[in-house]
């Protein structure tokens, strides 16, 4: 096997554009990456499910194609890890459950769809937190991703698999879901870029549902460019989703880029509170000045209800979710517990199926859309979102990007919240906001700790300024000039976290 | 949340626990809750509560039928697959 | 007990409200692209959305939302400009994604009305609080004995409306005229078909009880599985005696479902109202706000078909025909379609009526057959009637015709022909029959001669029969005065 050229292995573009030239075959890519993924997946675990075979035969698929003069598709012959909540016809999809163990969908994500038209190669099913529930990817029900980084620590979460299979260089690309942060956060933990998307540029057809009202598919790559790559290919319009926006992607992808000179970047002042580590801190104050050098200006922001966007948060989450994880019975699909009688067989089948945190949930959002609660706790919780949504329309009358931390913290020691489970939910605290608005946000990596863990900025945009604010990333990561490249796995796995439960 | 509240709650859900996770999420619900309370502090009289982003509408589909090419291997995802139908435990009246 | 009922009759009064379920004509369903159809193999119209597989998300019919507003039109209701749909939480194998997607507190349309007979000519105006869209559960069929129960999901995700009345209804007769008035005002509103046996049309009866005479609302119970306009009646005749005999012996009526058995003609306990019903609607995250172009709703409002009402006074009033034809005419959208077709055609009304009233219902009852089917068409029947009227068919022959047109789908043209009932016009053929009439009958021949003018029928009659009945009366008539002459001695 011709290995892969070295620089190759840093964009995503570049494969696609070498594939395309014909200097590499979509095979040997392939066979690069489940190579790095035979050799690391052991330790590290970012894979619920790969099949080198059907990725070999699809990669042969695409050379043939090629072979044959069809040259097109942005991600020709590009590996994308696929997270494992979104379906993948005749492949097991599982969402990190046992409730779904041997589930194999009918039908592709529209996601997954689109990533085959543009020429990519699905290329395996990544680990997350059960339902995408979590910021570590330890409540998967098939046991825990580690951080490439560092062994010891998680991933964050919930695409933990996505971001540690792009950073440890399994795959060039992945596909992950954010909710609440779950695709900037382990992004920002495992050193790689992620967007959340506008609610509505990508569709969530096929996207198993965990809270309807705030979950997107958002692009992870090693660097903005190829982030970029891959929201053209999954965004716009799909007539299958109700909450699909009908906005041409075309002149958005097409805009002139924004200059930094002159740009206006919100800094509030509540995400330089308690908690943020002063590692953390000083690496978006980096950010700060070096933006400031290139001509931007920072304008200093109050958004007083950031520390009330993480109840806010788990309120309307766990009420949408008891309702979207009802269908997970056993009569349709999924494994079925034995029992003589059909509530007792939804009762074991559910207690059977579901994990602590997904069970956690399903009583909270349960509790909380109950009679007699419901006012108290769910309607309470849209008005504070619809409060929340007001203070971002206003705070970008005065500035074009909001700039702070992605996670108050960078990765944290395997088994470290696990028993705590509102220690985890305070991992939110900025990557809660956005998606209670609809609005995009995305996380690069910023800096690393002494200890060289991967930090992450993360910017937040007005709707729809997806595209615009990619760009400006593109210059923020031109100026922070850090060597964005996939890693061979360091450190000593944690003890006891082993596979399964 | 208490015990009982906790079994109420897990039985509309349709979750069997165990006594000793009833006790368990009831601490841990408790917990919760009470740092939910908080958001008490945030005045919102009046205010009309966002269940969607605001500009987002509701798109129809034409009334043009699509089947599904195979029904049958719909049904044979189940675990209760038999001929046609879903099989399931009896229900009890 | 009956004998007690009828003296607490005296004393007590039902309050009751019928809340109906009925099936849009659409397509397909409400939020995926299977076929809405009937019967068919189990499971043979499912796909990823109605089978609530994980992932999939509903796209609302456009064809739904017009025939729900529609029938809020109809209804005279208040159309919302914006409406919304709400996950009503619950489980059950019939219910795949574990809830129904309706409408709770924004339904599409409100504060309706519907006028229907209480009895010949006596209407009365029965409120509707409100029409809301929601989607079908499948069928659970627990078959006797069976561990088991088995489902089928074709109707799941079937689009309804519920038509929620209020409690204006005062007897159970009069809930079955409401019944019969809204499936008939809907059915002319082409949105349903409204047939009870194919579960189109459901319906569940509020019932409660007060001395007569108060205002205030007794604890209402909700009958379900009333599967049949008769078992309307028989339901809340059934629990009204049920109610009153409770209270009269100093019980209290506990807030409850009951299901309606068909069998004993009783209600029984399904479950009594408590918390364990908490369904735990809210807003369906999947489907944001619906807003309702004022346009659409105009261009509904001007396509709305005319009413059963209206039609009916139309046809008494300006068409002039009796009551019992205008009511028959209107009791069935097909028929009042054929009907108006037929007078369009060219008929008046008077004899298209006598034609469709008399003859074509008459032979689609005897064949028990429906007017759908009808292979004849409008304008065939006027092509027959306007036969007769040339007299090119007696009377008695084109009832003849149309009957063997009806049979066959025959054009009239060659109905007649093929039965050989085409009147004889040809005078020379005739003729010769007259004249031999004339010899064979020397004995009536010389009654007419001798004055007797009634002769001249008789005459008539035995050269019909001689043609077999084909022969055309007048040109008879004619030749028999051409070659007799006036009653009275030959000249």
């Amino acid at each position: 096997m011709a290995p892969l050229p070295p620089e190759l292995t840093r964009s995503a573009r570049a494969i696609a554009e070498a594939v395309r030239a014909r200097k590499v075959g979509a095979r040997q890519v392939a066979d690069h990456y489940l190579e790095r993924a035979a050799r690391h997946d052991g330790t590290v675990r970012a894979f619920l499910h790969l099949d080198p075979a059907a990725i070999r035969a699809d990669a042969d698929a695409i050379d043939r194609r090629v072979a044959a003069g069809d040259t097109s598709g942005a991600l020709l012959g590009v590996p994308v890890a696929i997270k494992d909540n979104l379906c993948t016809r005749g492949v097991p999809t599982t969402c990190a459950s046992k409730i779904l163990a041997g589930y194999l969908p009918p039908y592709d994500a529209t996601v997954v769809a689109r990533v085959r038209a543009a020429g990519g190669v699905v290329f395996g099913k990544t680990n997350l937190d059960e339902f995408a529930m979590g910021a570590s990817t330890e409540n998967s029900g098939y046991g825990t991703t580690r951080n490439p980084r560092d062994l010891a620590r998680v991933p964050g979460g919930s695409s933990g698999g996505s971001a540690a299979a792009v950073a440890a260089g399994f795959a060039p690309l992945a596909l992950g879901s954010d909710t609440g942060g779950s695709v900037r956060q382990p992004a920002s933990l495992c050193g790689v870029v992620g967007l959340r998307p506008t609610y509505g540029l990508v569709s969530r057809y096929g996207l198993i549902a965990f809270a309807s009202s705030l979950d997107q598919v958002g692009p992870i790559a090693l660097n903005v460019e190829d982030a970029l790559l891959l929201m053209e290919v999954i965004g716009g319009h799909d007539p299958r989703d109700s909450t699909s926006r009908k906005v041409d992607l075309a002149p958005l992808v097409k805009a002139p880029a924004p200059t930094l000179a002159g740009l206006k970047v919100g800094v509030p002042a509540e995400y330089k509170v308690e908690g943020v580590e002063p590692e953390v801190r000083a690496a978006v104050e980096r950010c700060e000045q070096l933006l400031v050098k290139a001509g931007a200006r920072l304008v200093p922001l109050a958004l007083p209800l950031t520390p009330y966007a993480i109840p806010t948060y788990y309120l309307v989450v766990t009420s949408e979710a008891s309702s979207n994880l009802a269908r997970f019975d056993g009569v349709r699909y999924g494994p079925r517990a034995d029992a003589r009688e059909l509530s007792h067989m939804y009762g074991l089948t559910r207690a059977q199926g579901f994990g602590d945190e997904v069970k956690r949930r399903i009583m909270l959002g349960t509790f909380a859309l109950s009679a007699g609660y419901f006012d108290a706790y769910y309607k309470k919780s849209l008005q504070v979102r619809q409060r929340i949504l007001q203070e971002f329309t206003e705070a970008f009358t005065k500035c074009d990007f909001v700039l702070g931390p992605t996670a108050p913290t960078a990765a944290f020691p395997i088994g470290e919240k696990a028993s705590d489970p509102v220690q985890m939910y305070l991992c939110d605290v900025f990557t809660a906001p956005a998606p209670l608005a609809g609005l995009p946000a995305l996380s690069i990596p910023c800096g690393t700790t002494k200890g060289g863990l991967p930090i992450g900025a993360q910017l937040q945009g007005p709707a729809c300024s997806d595209f615009r604010m990619l760009r400006v990333a593109r210059e923020l990561e031109k100026l922070l000039a850090l060597d964005l490249a996939p890693c061979d796995p360091a450190g000593t796995p944690a003890a006891g976290a082993t596979r399964g439960r | 949340m208490d015990g009982a509240e906790v079994r109420r709650i897990a039985s509309l859900a349709r979750l069997e626990l165990a006594d000793a996770e009833v006790d368990r999420f009831a601490s841990q619900l408790t917990a919760i809750l009470g740092y939910f309370e908080k958001l008490r502090e945030v005045a919102t009289e009046g205010v009309p509560p966002a269940s969607h982003p605001p500009e987002l509408k509701g798109p129809v589909r034409p009334d043009v039928a699509a089947p599904w090419p195979d029904p049958a291997a719909l049904v044979n995802l189940s675990r209760g697959a038999e001929g046609e139908f879903f099989r399931v435990p009896r229900v009890l009246e | 007990m009956a004998a007690d009922v009828k003296s607490a009759a005296a004393v007590f009064e039902p309050v009751i409200g019928l809340e109906v379920h009925c099936q849009l004509a659409t397509k397909t369903k409400l939020f995926c692209g299977c076929e809405a159809g009937f019967g068919g193999l189990p499971n043979s119209r499912i796909c990823p959305v109605c089978t609530a597989q994980p992932g999939s998300l509903p796209v609302l019919d456009d064809e739904a939302l017009n025939l729900a507003i529609t029938v809020g039109l109809a209804l005279s209701c208040t159309i919302r400009g914006r409406t919304k749909f709400d996950r009503k939480n619950y489980f059950y194998p019939d219910l795949p994604k574990g809830y129904q997607i309706s409408q709770f507190d924004e339904p599409l349309c409100e504060h309706g009305v519907l006028e229907f007979e209480v009895e010949k000519g006596a209407t009365k105006r029965a409120r509707v609080l409100r029409v809301h869209m929601e989607e079908d559960a499948g069928k659970a069929l627990h078959p006797e004995g069976a561990s088991s129960s088995l489902v089928d999901l074709n109707r799941a995700g079937v689009p309804l409306v519920e038509i929620v009345g209020m409690p204006d209804l005062a007897s159970p007769a009069e809930a079955s005229a409401y019944l019969q008035a809204l499936r008939r005002l809907l059915r002319f509103a082409g949105v349903s078909e409204c047939d009870m046996e194919k579960g189109s049309l459901r319906c569940d009866a509020n019932v409660s009880i007060r001395p007569k005479g108060t205002t205030p609302l007794g604890v209402k119970v909700e009958i379900k599985n009333i599967n049949s306009f008769r078992n309307v009646e028989r339901a809340l005749v059934f629990e009204i005696a049920r109610q009153t005999e409770v209270v009269q012996g100093g019980g209290k009526i506990v807030q409850e479902t009951r299901s309606f058995r068909d069998t004993e003609g009783t209600t029984v306990s399904m479950r009594v109202k408590e918390s364990a019903d908490d369904y735990r609607y809210f807003p369906d995250p999947d489907l944001p706000v619906f807003e309702i172009d004022p346009a659409r709703v105009e261009r509904l409002k001007k396509a709305l078909p005319e009413s059963f009402l209206l039609k009916r006074a139309r046809y008494r009033d300006a068409w002039g025909l009796t009551e019992y034809d205008a009511r028959v005419l209107t009791e069935e959208p097909a028929t009042a379609r054929f009907f108006e077709a037929v007078v369009a055609a060219g008929l008046p009304p008077k004899a298209a009526a006598n034609w469709v009233q008399g003859e074509v219902l008459g032979w689609l009852t005897e064949s028990k057959r429906e007017l759908e089917s009808l292979k004849t068409t409008p304008a065939d029947l006027v092509d027959l009637v306007k036969m007769a009227e040339r007299g090119e068919l007696s009377h008695l022959a084109a009832k003849k015709v149309l009957r063997q047109m009806l049979d066959t789908g025959a054009k009239a043209a060659a109905a007649a022909q093929s039965l050989d009932l085409l009147q004889i016009r040809d005078a020379s053929a005739l003729g010769t029959t007259v004249d031999e009439v004339l010899q064979q009958e020397a004995k009536i021949v010389g009654d007419y001669r001798g004055g007797k003018e009634t002769a001249l029928n008789a005459l008539l009659g035995r050269v019909m029969r001689a043609t077999k009945g084909k022969g055309d009366p007048n040109l008879i008539k004619e030749l028999l005065l051409q070659k007799l002459g006036p009653a009275g001695p030959a000249k």
